[in-house]
């Protein structure tokens, strides 16, 4: 397995185009994924969260609940929060997995 | 008065399309795409208002009539979860892609990465296909409001065929940026007309928690999912929304995109603005249950006007009715515009008949193409009694099928074209099969499982877009080099001086 360090700095100017380069300013959003600083736990961490979110839509428990909050049936409300939820990791995701690398793949980097 | 504010609001959309024809620069790439120049704002609305239909607005009010608040679990919470997804590992990269080569249109890009022009007219045939179903619940869609919300005075066919009318003249004049724009009009006025029908509905019911206590009594069933829906059912419902990855509408939007960056907005507001659509609907259709009771199958199409009506003001139910005609002409434009996109490059200008044809006869050609598909789905929508929700439904499963396709393109260097058509085969096979099977049951779970068809047809078609792949020779290595730069020599060389060219 390549290291991404070792890459990086002696190949400067031709891996710029490989997305491995250093950079000179932030990419599109202000967050790079890939530079050395990126959490890349917090990327994996995020990967799982997925998984459980996907679990989560399951809710089993709650098939025939029958209970009302504020007039809401508490399997739609459920579901409504489900939404938020997914909100949150997409933003998660934007922030920290960004595919930076295709503003440059289409010539198109800021 | 109703049609007064109808008349007022399809003027607005006329006048939209026509004043983004000012902007037009006369090529091609202008005006399938919108020279690739939308931002942020534009493009989450209207990749969210092409995604939304007539399915999300009449079809889940009218299921969540016959079946509850469970509707909302099975394809909206769902569909909150997936289709960013969808749009983050698949979107960004078909952008990308389209936008390195030039592509107009998603065939253009299949046909290039497995090197094959039958495939790429089969893909046209399926893709065609599986579109009309989708048409035909915007034309059913326009139609039933129109009629419902005039008392029955104007028949179901007039209202159907000034949708089209309406549609195809800001398409043909505006293209795709007057579809964006209008999309973007008719998005906003969608979403504030189902949180304002909601509100006044509710309140004229007596508030709505009045109203959820008087279903508890009278339908309790319907606000649990209970014997309505399975467990298998919501387990599998998660594949209906790989269906955006295939969709060629959306395919156009996403091109048109001016970054990736332009994506970040619609992929983190994507599942809100689902929730904002999506409960209004449910909920109005549950409601609907006091108001209306026992309507039979397809009759509950209508649930959401029938309310409107009783409850609104003549200004008001115009304008809520202008709502729901927001939602069903703003998937009927794009999809218009993919299909004339797809004839025009990828049958017109792939087979060389530009050469015979001026760039203004091949135009015509595939506008009198789109106006083909739109009347022979026109004759189709004055004889369908089915519900929208479930041609919806079978549109979805045959684009959810073809998803393994786009996967292995984007992700699988191995792929083959001999696997891409078998996969390809595969869902039409399934599909038809299922489909058939369906009409003599009225459902859509295989044996009462709960299991949905799209499921089998998703899994099946990846399974054997694997094995045929395996079991057929490799890509050539100049095909792959250009879709996978970095498997090149060159490339992999000049990092790490190892050839590390992955197949």
């Amino acid at each position: 397995m390549r290291r991404r360090q070792d890459v990086r700095a002696p190949y400067g100017a031709q891996a710029s185009s490989l997305h491995y380069g250093p950079r000179t300013s932030s990419p599109p959003g202000g967050y790079d994924a890939r530079a050395p600083s990126t959490p890349f736990a917090m990327k994996h961490l995020l990967y799982i969260a997925l998984f459980v979110l996907f679990l989560l839509h399951n809710d089993l428990w709650l098939w025939n609940d029958e209970c009302l909050v504020a007039g809401i049936p508490s399997g739609l409300l459920y579901h409504i929060l489900y939404c938020v939820a997914s909100s949150v990791l997409m933003i998660g995701l934007v922030k920290f997995a960004w595919p930076g690398h295709l503003e440059v793949e289409s010539g198109d980097e800021e | 008065m109703i049609l007064a504010v109808i008349s007022i609001y399809v003027l607005l959309v006329l006048l939209i399309g026509v004043f983004s024809h000012k902007l037009f620069r006369g090529t091609g790439e202008d005006y399938f795409l919108a020279t690739r120049s939308i931002g942020p704002f534009v493009l989450f609305m209207s990749l969210f208002g092409t995604h939304m239909t007539a399915f999300s607005i009449l079809g889940a009010s009218g299921e969540a009539y016959h079946e509850g608040i469970g509707v909302f679990a099975l394809l909206a919470s769902s569909s909150a979860f997936v289709v960013p997804l969808v749009f983050f590992f698949v979107g960004t990269r078909l952008w990308s892609i389209g936008k390195k080569f030039g592509y107009l249109t998603q065939i253009q890009y299949f046909r290039e990465r497995w090197d094959s022009d039958a495939l790429g007219l089969l893909l046209f045939v399926v893709l065609n296909l599986l579109l009309i179903p989708y048409l035909l619940i915007g034309l059913m869609g326009g139609g039933i409001t129109l009629n419902q919300i005039t008392g029955g005075r104007i028949p179901e066919w007039v209202g159907g065929l000034l949708v089209i009318a309406v549609t195809s003249t800001y398409v043909i004049y505006g293209g795709m940026r007057g579809t964006a724009w209008v999309n973007t009009f008719q998005t906003i006025i969608f979403m504030v007309c189902g949180g304002l029908a909601f509100v006044v509905i509710s309140d004229n019911m007596g508030g709505f928690q009045n109203a959820m206590q008087s279903i508890a009594l009278e339908h309790p069933d319907l606000l649990i999912r209970g014997d309505h829906i399975r467990p298998l059912q919501m387990l599998t419902s998660m594949f209906i929304p790989l269906s955006v990855g295939m969709f060629p509408h959306l395919f156009n939007h996403w091109l048109t995109a001016k970054r990736a960056s332009a994506f970040r907005q619609t992929l983190m507001f994507y599942p809100l603005a689902i929730a904002v659509v999506w409960v209004p609907s449910v909920l109005l259709g549950v409601m609907g249950t006091l108001n209306f009771p026992g309507l039979q199958g397809p009759a509950a199409n209508s649930i959401l006007i029938r309310m409107i009506e009783m409850h609104a003001n003549k200004v008001l139910a115009g304008i809520l009715a202008a709502g729901v005609i927001s939602s069903v002409m703003n998937s009927l434009d794009s999809q218009s515009l993919a299909i004339g996109s797809m004839f025009t490059q990828d049958i017109v200008r792939h087979y060389g008949f530009h050469d015979r044809m001026s760039e203004k006869q091949q135009v015509l050609y595939g506008r009198i193409f789109v106006l083909l598909i739109l009347t022979g789905t026109y004759i189709l929508s004055l004889f369908s009694g089915r519900s929208i929700f479930r041609l919806g439904i079978w549109s979805f499963t045959g684009f959810a099928g073809l998803f393994p396709v786009v996967v292995a393109a984007l992700f699988w260097k191995r792929s083959t074209k001999a696997g891409a058509f078998a996969c390809i085969s595969t869902v039409a096979i399934l599909w038809l099969y299922f489909f058939v099977q369906a009409g003599k049951s009225e459902t859509y779970t295989i044996g009462g499982t709960g299991i949905m068809p799209v499921a089998i047809i998703t899994v099946a078609s990846a399974v054997v877009m694997i094995v045929v792949s395996l079991f057929t020779t490799a890509p050539e290595s100049p095909v792959l080099y250009k879709f996978f730069p970095e498997s090149s020599p060159e490339k992999t060389g000049a990092i790490s001086g190892i050839g590390e060219g992955r197949v």
